[in-house]
């Protein structure tokens, strides 16, 4: 799942060229460290999540931990998928 | 994001002392106390120096005198709504002009169930009007980012009831988006100012804005092409003691594949195009406390 989640990143959303192949579970989604996603993209994120899983985040609270690295967004959609 | 925005220009004290004045002489007593309070601050060069750049480009002033006149009418009119919205908390009344139409456009876009963003900035007495918005038929949230040394006191904390509306703070984590996100998703209303980068500033565009280059963001634009939610735009003008007027523009469809910061641009346009007509109209009431043009020496 994080192979597909970090494929599916960098095809929907701009990354300006990076090169996602060496990201792992352990890496950032967001801030200056890992993909270096920002709050913009993160509607974008949210969108493509509800479309291809159909997963909903509401809120920080919840998205803090979820968002944490690509490991635990892949695992949060492993359990929550419904597509 | 610069460290002063949003701080209170005057002490707690001093906001007590005219929370006060209110309670016991009610707003006249009130406004007659900011004709010479506003006088001492407008000589601040702490003070004057963060209207400075507006009144330049809406004035052009050619002498001392006359930027102390432009600079003395700004800060007295922005008193002015400081007290109405407090005296709306404190003793509970206003007057409201609002037109039928007006206010059945956000009845329309609020009863769509597709949710709204409704645009506004930092003028006229939008302080004052948030609070004034329990007829719109759907849940609303004010993005709203609140200095720890912000010490006016919301109508919600004056009167004890609670306000309609809750607060998504944009220095949380991801800037608020994702709450904004779900709650247009849910069909509600979202309120922000348009007017100012908060945050990364790779998220703002820049605009024409009173003949010059106005960096603005453009996340609300995103947003809006992303749900599909109309986007409003509407600023309340602070007609005289306790009453404002709402003015709205047609509502704005984002283009869903609008992507990319030059997509958004056109509509960030008509919002400054809306403020900029705001500004000629009402000029003392462009509240915006902070050089919006400042990137200009850098070629933004």
């Amino acid at each position: 799942m994080v192979d597909e989640l970090k494929n599916l990143i960098a095809s929907e959303i701009d990354l300006g060229g990076m090169d996602v192949s060496s990201f792992g579970a352990e890496d950032a989604i967001f801030g200056e460290t890992g993909m270096g996603l920002d709050s913009l993209d993160a509607v974008e994120l949210i969108m493509l999540l509800q479309k291809k899983y159909g997963v909903t985040i509401e809120n920080m609270q919840q998205g803090r931990e979820i968002f944490k690295t690509l490991g635990s967004l892949a695992s949060y959609i492993e359990q929550h998928r419904t597509k | 994001m610069p460290t002063e925005m949003g701080k209170s220009l005057a002490s707690k004290a001093k906001h007590q002392f005219v929370y006060a004045l209110i309670f016991i002489g009610g707003r006249s007593v009130a406004y007659l106390f900011l004709y010479v309070l506003v006088a001492v601050y407008s000589v601040l060069p702490s003070v004057f120096k963060r209207s400075q750049a507006y009144i330049m480009r809406r004035f052009k002033p050619t002498n001392k005198w006359q930027f102390f006149k432009h600079t003395y009418l700004l800060n007295l009119t922005f008193g002015r709504t400081l007290v109405d919205r407090a005296a709306l908390g404190i003793l509970g009344r206003t007057g409201v002009q609002s037109t039928r139409p007006e206010r059945q456009q956000l009845i329309d876009w609020a009863t769509q169930k597709k949710g709204a963003l409704l645009l506004t900035a930092h003028v006229g007495c939008w302080q004052m009007a948030v609070n004034l918005t329990g007829f719109i038929p759907a849940k609303l949230h004010v993005l709203y980012y609140r200095h720890p040394q912000d010490y006016d006191k919301t109508v919600a904390q004056h009167s004890g009831q609670d306000a309609p509306f809750d607060f998504i703070d944009p220095s949380g984590p991801l800037g608020g988006v994702v709450e904004m996100l779900s709650a247009l998703q849910k069909g509600e209303i979202v309120c922000a100012m348009a007017d100012r980068v908060f945050g990364n500033e790779k998220n703002a565009v820049s605009v024409d804005f009173l003949g010059g280059k106005m960096r603005v963001p453009f996340s609300f634009y995103k947003l809006a092409a992303a749900t599909g939610a109309p986007l409003g735009i509407l600023f309340f003008s602070w007609e005289g003691k306790g009453v404002f007027r709402t003015h709205t523009c047609p509502p704005l469809r984002v283009d869903p594949q609008a992507k990319t910061a030059a997509d958004f641009v056109p509509y960030a346009q008509q919002f400054a195009s809306a403020l900029e007509d705001f500004c000629i109209k009402y000029p003392y009431q462009f509240f915006n406390y902070f050089n919006v043009w400042s990137d200009e020496k850098n070629g933004g």
